[in-house]
């Protein structure tokens, strides 16, 4: 081997590929070369002696080495579902919590089974008009905060989260007192029921707003967490201290907010200690609500999907025994039913965020692995992991129905008679059969509509969205006015399967240009 | 004719935001050149990042840059109504794209794939681009899908050619992978930010790297007929050559960037008035990419000699120091090695490094290896009074792989210290005959060096009394900025007040 030879394969060895000349002579000199060492080659400077080593190497002169991808940490499979998977349901605990200690001790913590249904309606009013409200915020604030998160701009995270509660915090008392205004000039409720909702409107407003700053730093452990604290306070209260149910209630919610907010206020400045010599330098205010204001759209109808058939229910006297007083009136038989069938949504919610995961983690490997020139290829395996993705969540919903519907005839065997009563009712057993179904179309479009955020298009999924709702409000009211108030479920059916079917062609077109997708989604 | 000097001056990852020798450099010369109006356009990783310098009220207006840390432009575009920024968003679909940007787009890949063969025409791309983003959307417009397509079909056909001439083994590597393409467009998406960017007209347009910060200066050169300055420090494309060797699994990734980098490296020379080297060293790099002679004016570094001004060392034992940010460049490991082995028969001296960690992973390194070495250097800790570190040291050991004219070097001169150093890039013409140089990654070179020194205090001496006398002939603060404020005036054609 010649002396340039011996040099050249050195030079080779530390680049593997070089891209030319140049980047050779870049590295010659961090050898140590000048010019003056080139002519000992018999070439006039480094630049000579880069070409002339690139024109060896191109000729095939020398060997040359570039290592593939470092493998990938084993995961045992069941493993990874199970982890997924109960990350998926975790949402749900809170709520199984607050079930449980109902049937037990007849306390949850915004609500009892013991509660004059005014006060019932009124807290599932103030429940319902603080998660629509709040859940825009409450995207917006997750969305932006995590943007900041992947790039480890811990303060700005934290800076605008803290901010975008302080703006959703204002928003919800402005709205507040618009609707409080409202009900003094038009009298639509008593004032008894318009302040205790108005008061749980608030209370779980706050709580809704805490929790998105929970799950921004990654730590829905601690929604169980509050939960317990929360039924624990309710429960000093109504059995220490005698307090009637409303104020039990009250007292649970407020330490639910109280803690959650500090938790949450906690670690959001653990996280930003790490950062704390560096400057806030936020983006323009305008252009920041511009950016995020599609998520906020996205989280408020999202929400409003979920509780448009319930309200439409509860604005009806038609088809009711109950006699409903007022504008808003709960329906405990249509409320219990749709509880009931949230279970299908619980048991596929834990396969539709491991189908999210499981998409997210192969793209890149499989971005690495394909050439530009085979694209069709990368698209058409895309295809047909969802299809497999689609399958696995099929089975989740069998699983989901035969939990929900054996459930609902393992509870008619509970010896309370007013139960027992509520929950064999013929509207009962029609909303529950709607809803369930339902909510398989529901968790489908659920999935599309994470894959659609997880590519950024939130456009398509507000459009999708927007148009479901329409139909859910439309057939709801149509049917619940022309039935009956338990027929407003019709709704939610008809627009979760427009969901399901918009959601999907949505997706399909994003699938069919995943490169582009996935390049714009950045 | 008197007038008022008005400067652009474009900076990327340096002053006020980063520390290092090119931000002490810039905040030395608008210190004293009060006189100078100065709109300072910093390139800044994310907009984040605090200050390390305080702008001189000559400082009229900071345009920030911020490449990452934000969705899009619009989220930092300084003086434009929010109306405008959403007319703009409004005025912007594919059709346009299409109409309007494509041609552009093309002629702009092309460019790059040429290696900025024609920077002439490079320029002109460049400024009709940055006319389309006065125009329409920034972030709708790089993340549309003709972008997108175009990009993805251009670079197909580029690979496919060159694939001809890489050895057979190595051709599947120049075909890119879809990650390769959107990982590259990503990046384009980033670098262009600064086209969205608009600058007042001033007398001068100062770039002080020939980089992407100087696309602006270019652009008002080719619009507004503004004279330019290139000042080159280290010569960035060799220094991206280097970084970008990191990139061996990437190898389009690479190719992509190194070309992208030419062509801008390239249009900077062509279209500067004068390009102003920190060494004579670094001419060569200007020289081989098309930088005629008579554009070259070398203007070197120079420290204030009152500042940088200590008595003669008192320390015992003896140290050795170096004032380096741990990075590879610096080639820290070299250092330690040098360490180890004059430890071998000077056990009580004292080495150190006195420099922030620039590089976490390359620290994590050095770290390693002290402990494998088992020697005792302490490192990792940045310097707020440089002067009283040398005050503290006997040798001052430079281990760089790769420098243009390094401040470490003339300040320890300026201080009386004597030098040790690699020889690369302008370090000979900075010492001469006033310290030691040595080849660099021979650790056993620089411990010859080092240890001959510590044993003689005489030679330390020499080299010390030699070294001051040459700052104060050829290396004074005061020179350089007067060599830059002349420049102003004559490219300006000011004339100087009376």
């Amino acid at each position: 081997m010649s002396a340039i030879d011996v040099l050249g394969q050195r030079v080779i060895d530390r680049l593997g590929l070089p891209k030319d000349a140049w980047e050779i002579a870049a590295q010659l000199e961090v050898e140590g070369m000048r010019d003056s060492d080139a002519r000992t080659y018999g070439l006039r400077d480094l630049f000579e002696l880069a070409r002339a080593i690139e024109r060896r190497f191109r000729a095939g002169a020398y060997t040359f080495f570039v290592e593939g991808e470092d493998p990938r940490p084993r995961v045992i499979p069941i493993v990874r579902f199970l982890r997924r998977y109960f990350a998926g349901i975790v949402f749900a605990v809170p709520m199984a919590l607050q079930a449980a200690s109902m049937l037990v001790w007849g306390y949850g913590i915004w609500g009892a089974i013991h509660l004059e249904l005014t006060q019932g309606s009124a807290i599932a009013l103030g429940f319902i008009a603080s998660y629509i409200v709040a859940g825009g915020f409450a995207q917006a604030i997750v969305r932006r905060g995590l943007f900041y998160m992947y790039q480890e701009e811990e303060t700005l995270a934290r800076w605008t989260a803290l901010r975008g509660f302080g703006i959703a915090l204002r928003a919800m008392l402005a709205l507040l007192a618009v609707i409080l205004l409202a009900n003094l000039v038009f009298e639509i409720l008593p004032w008894s029921m318009a302040l205790v909702a108005a008061l749980y409107y608030v209370g779980l407003g706050t709580l809704w707003l805490s929790w998105s700053l929970l799950y921004l730093v990654r730590r829905m452990e601690m929604l169980v967490v509050v939960t317990v604290a929360a039924l624990g306070a309710v429960l000093l209260a109504a059995k220490v201290f005698a307090a009637s149910p409303i104020v039990a209630n009250a007292v649970g919610v407020a330490m639910a907010d109280a803690l959650s907010f500090a938790i949450a206020w906690f670690l959001l400045a653990r996280l930003a200690k790490k950062r704390k010599h560096e400057p806030v330098n936020p983006p323009r205010m305008a252009v920041l609500i511009f950016s995020t204001s599609r998520y906020f759209v996205y989280g408020l109808l999202f929400n409003a999907f979920l509780f448009a058939d319930r309200v439409i229910a509860w604005t009806t006297r038609i088809g009711r025994d109950d006699f409903p007083p007022y504008a808003f009136w709960l329906s405990v038989r249509y409320e219990l039913a749709m509880d009931l069938a949230l279970v299908v949504a619980i048991v596929m919610g834990g396969m539709v965020e491991y189908a999210i995961e499981r998409f997210s983690d192969k793209l890149v490997p499989h971005q690495k692995r394909v050439r530009s020139s085979e694209a069709a290829g990368f698209i058409d395996d895309q295809r047909a992991a969802h299809r497999r993705r689609s399958w696995q969540i099929v089975a989740s919903a069998a699983a989901g129905l035969a939990t929900a519907w054996a459930l609902f005839f393992a509870l008619q065997r509970i010896p309370d008679a007013q139960f027992h009563a509520a929950i064999t009712a013929t509207a009962t057993l029609r909303v529950f059969a709607v809803a369930s179904v339902a909510y398989v179309f529901f968790m489908f479009a659920v999935r599309n509509l994470l894959l659609l955020l997880t590519l950024s298009r939130v456009d398509a999924a507000v459009r999708c969205l927007g148009t479901a709702l329409s139909v859910d409000v439309v057939t709801g009211f149509v049917f619940s006015r022309a039935i009956g108030y338990w027929a407003a479920v019709l709704g939610l059916a008809a627009g979760a399967i427009v969901l399901m079917i918009a959601s999907n062609r949505a997706l399909r077109r994003t699938l069919d240009r995943l490169d582009y997708f996935y390049y714009a989604a950045y | 004719m008197t007038q008022q000097l008005s400067v652009l001056l474009a900076t990327e990852g340096t002053y006020p935001y980063g520390a290092g020798g090119v931000s002490t450099w810039c905040d030395a010369l608008l210190r004293n050149t009060q006189d100078v109006r100065y709109t300072l356009l910093p390139i800044m990783m994310n907009p984040h990042i605090e200050a390390k310098f305080d702008p001189p009220p000559n400082v009229r207006r900071i345009i920030p840059v911020p490449l990452w840390g934000i969705e899009e432009p619009s989220e930092f575009a300084a003086g434009e109504r929010f109306a405008d920024l959403y007319e703009r968003k409004q005025s912007t679909d594919d059709g346009r794209v299409e109409r309007e940007f494509l041609p552009l787009f093309r002629q702009f890949l092309s460019a790059i794939n040429s290696g900025g063969s024609d920077p002439a025409a490079f320029g002109q791309v460049l400024v009709a681009m940055e006319d389309y983003f006065r125009a329409c959307d920034y972030n709708d417009t790089m993340k549309s899908r003709p972008v997108w397509e175009t990009f993805a079909e251009t670079m197909l056909d580029f690979s496919r050619n060159a694939a001809a001439n890489l050895p057979e083994g190595a051709r599947t590597h120049q075909l890119p992978t879809l990650f390769d393409l959107t990982e590259c467009l990503r990046w384009l998406y980033r670098f262009l930010i600064v086209l969205t960017v608009r600058v007042p007209q001033t007398s001068v347009a100062h770039s002080t790297a020939a980089a992407f910060c100087g696309i602006p200066c270019i652009t008002a050169k080719l619009r507004h007929g503004t004279p330019l300055i290139v000042t080159e420090h280290g010569v960035y494309l060799r220094e991206q050559n280097l970084f970008l060797s990191r990139f061996r699994r990437l190898f389009f990734c690479k190719q992509f960037l190194l070309n992208l980098i030419t062509a801008v490296v390239r249009a900077n020379y062509f279209h500067a008035d004068v390009v102003a080297p920190v060494c004579h060293y670094n001419t060569r790099w200007e020289l081989a990419h098309g930088t005629p002679q008579h554009k070259i004016r070398v203007i070197y570094n120079g420290v204030d000699t009152d500042v940088f001004h200590c008595g003669p060392a008192e320390t015992r034992p003896l140290h050795v120091i170096a004032t380096a940010r741990i990075d590879p460049l610096k080639d820290i490991e070299t250092f330690l090695r040098v360490a180890a082995r004059v430890r071998e028969t000077h056990r009580d001296v004292r080495f150190t490094v006195y420099g922030a960690v620039a590089d976490r992973e390359y620290y994590e390194k050095c770290l390693a290896l002290r402990r494998e070495l088992n020697v005792d250097v302490a490192m990792g800790n940045a310097v707020d009074d440089v002067v009283a570190a040398y005050r503290e040291a006997d040798v001052v050991l430079l281990t760089s792989i790769s420098e243009a004219f390094p401040y470490s070097v003339i300040e320890a001169m300026s201080c009386e210290r004597p030098v040790v150093a690699s020889d690369v890039g302008g370090v000979g013409e900075a010492l001469e005959e006033c310290g030691m140089l040595v080849r660099a990654r021979d650790a056993e070179g620089f411990a010859a060096a080092v240890r001959q020194l510590l044993d003689d205090p005489a030679l330390r001496q020499r080299y010390a009394k030699r070294a001051r006398t040459r700052v104060l002939e050829e290396f004074r603060l005061d020179d350089c900025v007067a060599a830059y404020l002349d420049l102003y005036r004559s490219l300006a054609h000011i004339e100087v007040a009376a």
